[in-house]
């Protein structure tokens, strides 16, 4: 599903910009910007349209040097003039180069990009840019960001509202930047002006939640419009925008006979329909490939059923409809869902097209959706990906629908169980060990596994499990499950650890666990501001049984450590029997995010982890 | 994603109404008709299902490659835009066709998408090009189904007026499916004489079934080619109109996957032409052009070095023979004299070497390194900055302006063609060369000194030598030829302790006995000190350095201040130095990190040491003061130094490289050492350290560590050197041997016990 289209421009100015930072740091600021949003009226085609108008003045404040500006556009949102004055002269001889965009992951959209380089002469100096857009259609006119890749000095953003226009505006953010807003009446029209100054740029981190989280901003809702005498409306409640939604869903066109051919094929000889479902699913998963296509409509509407079946090809929503044509060919209770992922802030309180950015399917499950996500390649039935966990979703029920959130699953879920059964032999360390991952571990393994070409699997499954060690020498290596998602993927092979013991001595050093499960995972409080948002929730469980060898006794064994924190908790213990020692740790992430308030914990606790994970057991000679 | 892209083809500048322009029509039309024509030829490999049980678990496997080459020619006389010469239409096709059974997801992945140039035009005064590609894509079922793919269904992704990129993604296409693709290209064009290589590879990262090549060109063109490293010859023969036949077969081609140490034109099989429309008439020998209809095997070794002379002869012609092109060359050795005067000698009674060195140290400074504020950002980022080959020639100039009669040096590149095997002028390097003083010199970076050779060059023997010692002639063609090819120099080659990384580590233990305290004096020698150069030096050190070494009166910024055209803007120049400087931290941080592979804190007292710019002081030297984790287990009371992790991660030889039959080529020869002194924390006694030696030595390298204790130091002396740039296959397990040794030591540990 198309990710919203305002969103994205930000995101590659920040990108963009941040990549000239790297070099400037706070070289360039916006000295003054200024933007207007105007509604007005507009064609048959596009009865209600919203102009805009955005002037920057770029200046250095250390040194001169070249500004990137960028500005997407696409079949809704177009430019209609560029103006660029540098020293306050048109004569420049800048020529802004149109393009197509790439986005990584898209086969194809309309999105474009305009884009140039300022020159910003010397300390002082100003260049000023003023673009005009018009956007065709007021219900992709959404959010609007008040930061930038830059600094900005001083900032001037007006909303134009006629009284023939309806509409919300949500505001988010606001807190620490002392935005100004106020409301007046000018010719009719009602003017909503946010004044702002001292903005500071806009830092991109990794492994941070999305911009709706933390960016100052507005959502403007539009509700309806009546330019003339035929009244438009838009999306007053969640209910308007799941109509615009079932409007789509309605000329897909899709041809359920053709596709009931194939869902009969795969759940030929199954009565049950759990079976049944799980079965699709995972066809769905194996056999449709990922291609998305965004131009348009399309980004919004699903390609047919049967299309997609042909082309064995498509994008989420492809894939959600696909299977929701192929389940209710069953008679299976089928659904489609229109779902934000964790990335967006929104739910659909606010509705608008900003909401949302995926599209799942629900088998109804006596009465209950059961989520199916095939865009998950790898993941198992009933088992959901933390970027959808929690989120609400807009579930198809006829004329109506549902508004559910889809369930926050367990940290279990994800569990990667390592069972290793050493002995000692001479400086080497010999043995058997299994090796279980489930949940979005295992589906992180799979993928890892099916990018690397088949004859170069082996060798490369190997080099991760020895963790990269050379001495680590695996064989009678046996995979189980690799191709069933639906059961958890298991790993068993024999080792010869190579001078895993240092012998001094009388005494014999060694560390059994070379996972070291998150070891110095510290986070830079120095530099990162924003919450660390980890891939899952997770759970690591490492148990190793090593026999001693009858001349050795323990004389050192490290303390055990047992950290329990809200989001996380951290055990690591030997333990020492008679002739062995037993060793567990287990790394528990129940909540997938650390918030900056916790940092400074968190690092403790690692400090802590990797401490006890740089201590040796000592065996000794038996006197 | 598969990205076929070919350099051009044929027409439809009709895109902007390209939905159902005429032109689209027609192109859909001739799109139909390439596909029904490329589906219908006969040739049994392209039926082939049977896969060789050899191949079974390949990713994928090339069933057939065929490349179809049609070259028509007409000659006609076209208007020229000044009314003179003759030009030659030229209708080029391609057809490029490949079966390729796709075994696994990730060849379902590579195949998914296809990606070309559909329409590219270039035009300009002295010609012009049209080409578009047509595609077709048919998917062979493993139950012998054939589906085609709607190969118009394109999306474009760059639609300008003169270049349409277009992608496809490929249908209903799955593991076991066997694909069946061609990229037709076709070109039109109005071209002068200007040669168009063209290249038949035999080598791919999946097994071949067969491979073939039919060409077919029109007796106006000639044909120069060389099979290398195996390849097959090419089969050629006229038809009875005179059109040359060209045919290549080769069958079973086994995967190629070994990238580690290989020259591609040395070790791989493949067949390069030079294709062009031949000339018979004045000139046609002096400048190397072929006869129409000739197809010449080039067996002459003198060819690309005869080229290299005509080139080269006309850039002497331009650069310094015509009228006031020297003045520039005298301009620097004057300013060479300046600077001469400024350090307290006299240039006049300097030694070639030293007037050499001063001529070479005033060129970069004038011409590379001067400062200019309208392009301070350039500058600020020159460490970064390549020059081509064409900067040896200015030395060469300089030299030659000031009596040190140099020559040029023309030589092959090591990794690529031997000079035995060249075609073009562009396969051989050319450096400047002092015959008197016996040494080289060439610039490609602000950090090179004098007398140095580069990588590319080192050990090149057959060498040949320019000395543009010939008056221009009066004929138009004789600056073409304005120098004997004289037998060159023979090349030298480094040693390992030449190419060295010398990392003197003083390492003690932090009090609370978790980090490892590192202070840390790295020297890098010869090859190995561009990389950090350009990542640790700052243009201002360099300037800096440089007016110091120049003797000059004022210092680089206050020479900024007090000019009159550039004191307005000292601020901006410190405060855009100033930034550098600050990021120069995190660049040592970097460095550390990236080196050591461990976490690195409390980075201080970093700096340069010795900026290594100049022969006379060649080492790159820089320091710094750290914290390093990663090093350190604790035992109880004891503690553990896996002092073999200084190293970081030293290079292994893997498992699947171990197999090889073919010679290894590597960059240089080379050597790393670490000169470890470790204190013993007061109360702790260390063992284990007769156990840290190793010594494995042979022809090839070695790798040998020494520790020994001398109060209350530990002092290791770790060193690897690979001693060639070059070893034959059969001795690659004496390399592994070595290098597996030092591997195999990152494991070495040392007990710190509590007394």
């Amino acid at each position: 599903m198309r990710v919203h289209f305002l969103f994205v421009a930000c995101l590659l100015m920040f990108q963009l910009s941040a990549a000239a930072q790297e070099t400037e740091d706070d070289n360039i600021s916006i000295v003054k910007s200024i933007r207007s949003f105007r509604f007005v009226k507009g064609t048959v085609d596009n009865p209600v349209v919203i102009k805009e108008e955005h002037s920057r003045m770029f200046t250095c404040n250390k040194y001169r040097t070249d500004v990137p500006v960028v500005e997407l556009f696409n079949i809704i949102e177009t430019i209609d003039e560029v103006d660029i004055r540098v020293d306050g002269s048109k004569r420049h001889g800048i020529v802004p180069a149109y393009e197509y965009y790439n986005r990584d992951g898209i086969f194809y959209s309309d999105e474009q990009v305009c884009y140039f380089t300022l020159p910003v002469s010397k300390i002082g100096n100003k260049s000023e840019v003023t673009l005009k857009k018009t956007i065709k259609d007021p219900r992709y006119f959404t959010n609007i960001f008040f930061t930038e890749g830059y600094a900005i000095n001083e900032q001037e953003i007006k909303l134009y509202v006629p009284a023939w226009v309806s509409l919300d505006i949500k505001e988010y953010h606001f807190g620490k930047y002392n935005i100004r807003k106020s409301v007046s009446q000018e010719s009719g029209e009602t003017v909503y002006t946010f004044l702002m100054n001292n903005i500071p740029k806009f830092k991109q981190e990794s492994s941070a939640p999305g911009l709706t989280y933390y960016a100052p901003h507005i959502l403007v809702l539009c509700k309806s419009a009546q330019p003339k005498d035929v009244p438009y409306t838009y999306f007053k409640t969640v209910k308007e925008q799941y109509e615009w939604y079932q409007s789509l869903v309605k000329t897909i066109g899709d041809d359920e006979k053709i596709v009931k051919e194939k869902a009969e094929e795969i759940v030929k000889g199954i009565s049950n329909d759990e079976e049944k479902v799980k079965k699709i699913f995972q066809w769905v998963q194996d056999n449709i490939r990922y291609i998305a296509f965004e131009n348009g409509i399309a980004g919004f509407k699903p390609e047919k059923a049967q299309e997609v079946l042909r082309k064995k090809y498509g994008d989420c929503k492809g894939m959600a409809n696909l299977l929701t044509v192929m389940l209710r060919s069953i008679k299976l209770d089928a659904r489609r869902c229109w779902i934000g992922t964790k990335h967006i802030a929104y739910d659909y309180s606010t509705p608008s097209l900003s909401v949302d950015n995926h599209m799942i399917c629900a088998w109804m499950k006596d009465g209950k959706p059961v989520y199916l996500d095939a865009t998950e390649k790898y993941i198992g039935f009933g088992e959901i990906a933390e970027r959808i966990q929690g989120r609400q979703t807009l579930i198809e029920n006829g004329n109506q629908y549902l508004l559910e959130k889809v369930p926050v699953a367990s940290y279990l879920q994800n569990t990667s169980t390592e069972k290793r059964k050493l002995v000692i032999e001479g400086n080497n360390l010999r043995g058997h060990i299994t090796h279980v991952w489930k949940g979005e571990n295992k589906e992180w393994l799979l993928n890892a596994l099916t990018d690397i070409k088949q004859d170069k699997q082996e060798n490369a499954l190997k080099q991760f499990l020895a963790e990269g060690e050379s001495g680590f020498e695996i064989s009678n290596l046996k995979i189980t499950n690799l191709a069933d998602y639906n059961n958890d993927l298991k790993i068993e092979y024999d080792v010869l650890w190579k001078n895993a013991v240092s012998v001094f001595d009388k005494d014999a050093y060694l560390s059994i666990d070379n996972r070291v499960n998150f070891k110095d995972f510290k986070i830079d409080t120095d530099k990162r501001t924003l919450p660390y948002w980890l891939q899952f929730k997770n759970n690591l469980v490492f148990e190793i049984e090593l026999v001693l060898p009858s001349d050795k006794v323990v004389s050192e064994l490290p303390e055990k450590i047992n950290i329990k924190q809200p989001g996380y908790s951290f055990y690591a213990a030997y333990t020492n029997e008679a002739g062995k020692i037993n060793y567990r740790s287990e790394i528990i992430i129940n909540n997938a995010e650390i918030v900056p308030e916790n940092f400074s914990q968190w690092n403790k606790d690692i400090k802590q982890l990797t401490d006890f994970y740089d201590q040796q057991l000592v065996l000794t000679s038996k006197k | 994603m598969k990205q076929l892209v070919f350099s051009a083809v044929l027409c439809f500048a009709f895109f902007s109404s390209f939905a159902q322009s005429k032109k689209a029509i027609a192109y859909r039309k001739e799109s139909e008709d390439m596909r029904k024509s490329v589906w219908a030829w006969e040739n049994p490999k392209f039926k082939v299902r049977d896969i060789p049980q050899k191949y079974a678990n390949a990713s994928k496997i090339i069933i057939a490659h065929h490349t179809e080459l049609i070259a028509d020619s007409k000659s006609s006389i076209a208007f020229y835009g000044l009314g003179f010469g003759a030009k030659f239409k030229q209708d080029l096709t391609e057809i490029v066709r490949e079966v390729v059974k796709l075994n696994d997801k990730s060849a379902i992945a590579e195949y998914s998408e296809l990606s070309f140039t559909q329409f590219e035009k270039r035009s300009g005064f002295y010609g012009s090009d049209k080409t578009s590609t047509y595609i077709g894509v048919r998917i062979i079922k493993p139950n012998g189904v054939i589906k085609e793919v709607n190969a118009d269904d394109i999306v474009l992704t760059k639609d300008a007026a003169n270049e349409k990129q277009a992608k496809l993604a490929i249908p209903d296409l799955e593991v076991g499916d066997i694909l069946d693709y061609f990229f037709a290209t076709a070109r039109n064009t109005i071209d002068d004489m200007s040669t168009k290589q063209y290249n038949l590879i035999l080598f791919a990262d999946a097994p071949v079934l067969s491979y073939s090549f039919h060409g077919q060109l029109a007796k106006k063109y000639a044909i120069e080619y060389r099979s290398y490293n195996n390849a097959p010859e090419l089969n050629v023969r006229k038809n009875d109109d005179g059109t040359i036949v060209i045919d290549v077969v080769k069958n079973d081609i086994p995967s190629f996957e070994t990238s580690l140490w290989v020259s591609v034109s040395r070790q791989l099989p493949f067949i390069r032409m030079n294709i062009a429309q031949g000339f018979k008439g004045i000139g046609s020998e002096s400048l190397g052009i072929s006869k129409p209809g000739e197809v010449i095997k080039v067996t002459n070794e003198r060819m690309a070095i005869e080229e290299k002379a005509r080139t080269y002869s006309l850039d002497y012609y331009n650069g310094y023979l015509i009228r006031n092109a020297k003045k520039e060359y005298e301009r620097l050795e004057d300013l060479a004299k300046q600077k001469a005067k400024q350090k307290g000698v006299n240039y006049e009674l300097l030694s070639n070497e030293e007037k050499a060195a001063m001529l070479y140290y005033t060129f970069r400074f004038d011409w590379l390194l001067k400062f200019s504020i309208y392009r301070l950002a350039d500058k600020i980022n020159i460490g970064y900055r390549e020059y081509d080959e064409g900067y040896n020639l200015v030395l060469f100039f300089l030299f030659k302006t000031a009596g040190l009669n140099p020559d040029v040096v023309v030589c092959e590149d090591r990794m690529g063609y031997r000079v035995s095997e060249s075609m073009n002028g562009t396969d051989l390097l050319a450096l400047a060369y002092i015959p008197s003083i016996k040494s080289f010199f060439s610039v490609r970076n602000i950090f090179d000194v004098p007398f140095t050779i580069p990588v590319a060059a080192e050990g090149a023997q057959n060498t040949s030598s320019f000395s543009f010692e010939h008056r221009a002639k009066d004929k138009p063609a004789g600056v073409n030829n304005l120098t004997e090819i004289k037998t060159g120099p023979d090349v030298p080659v480094s040693k390992s302790s030449n190419n060295s990384r010398v990392e003197k580590l003083r390492l003690s233990i932090t009090s609370d006995q978790s980090l490892v305290s590192v202070k840390r004096t790295c020297t890098l020698k010869g090859h190995n000190k561009h990389a950090v150069q350009e990542k640790l030096l700052l243009y201002e050190d360099i300037m800096n350095y440089e007016f110091k070494e120049f003797n000059e009166s004022t210092t680089f910024l206050d020479e900024i201040a007090d000019e009159k055209g550039s004191k307005k803007y000292i601020e901006e120049v410190k405060n855009a130095f100033a930034e550098a400087k600050k990021k120069q931290k995190d660049a040592f941080l970097k460095d550390a990190k990236n080196y050591f592979e461990q976490e690195i804190t409390n980075m201080k007292d970093f700096g340069i040491d010795n900026p290594g710019i100049r022969h006379t002081a060649p080492d790159f030297i820089y320091r710094s003061t750290f914290e390093m984790g990663g090093l350190l287990k604790k035992a109880g009371n004891n503690i553990i130094v896996e002092i073999g992790k200084i190293q970081g991660t030293p290079f292994v030889i893997k498992e699947e490289q171990l197999k090889r039959d073919l010679d290894v080529y590597m960059p240089f020869a080379r050597s790393i050492e670490y000169h470890v002194e470790l204190e013993i924390p007061e109360g702790y006694t260390a063992e284990g350290i007769a156990a840290l030696n190793t010594k494995v030595e042979n022809e090839t390298g070695f790798f040998t560590t020494e520790a020994t204790q001398n109060g209350n130091t530990v002092s290791i002396k770790i060193r690897k050197h690979y001693l060639h740039n070059f070893e034959s296959a059969k001795n690659f397990e004496k390399i592994v041997a070595f290098v597996n040794a030092s591997a195999e030591w990152a494991n070495a540990k040392l007990l710190l016990k509590k007394k």
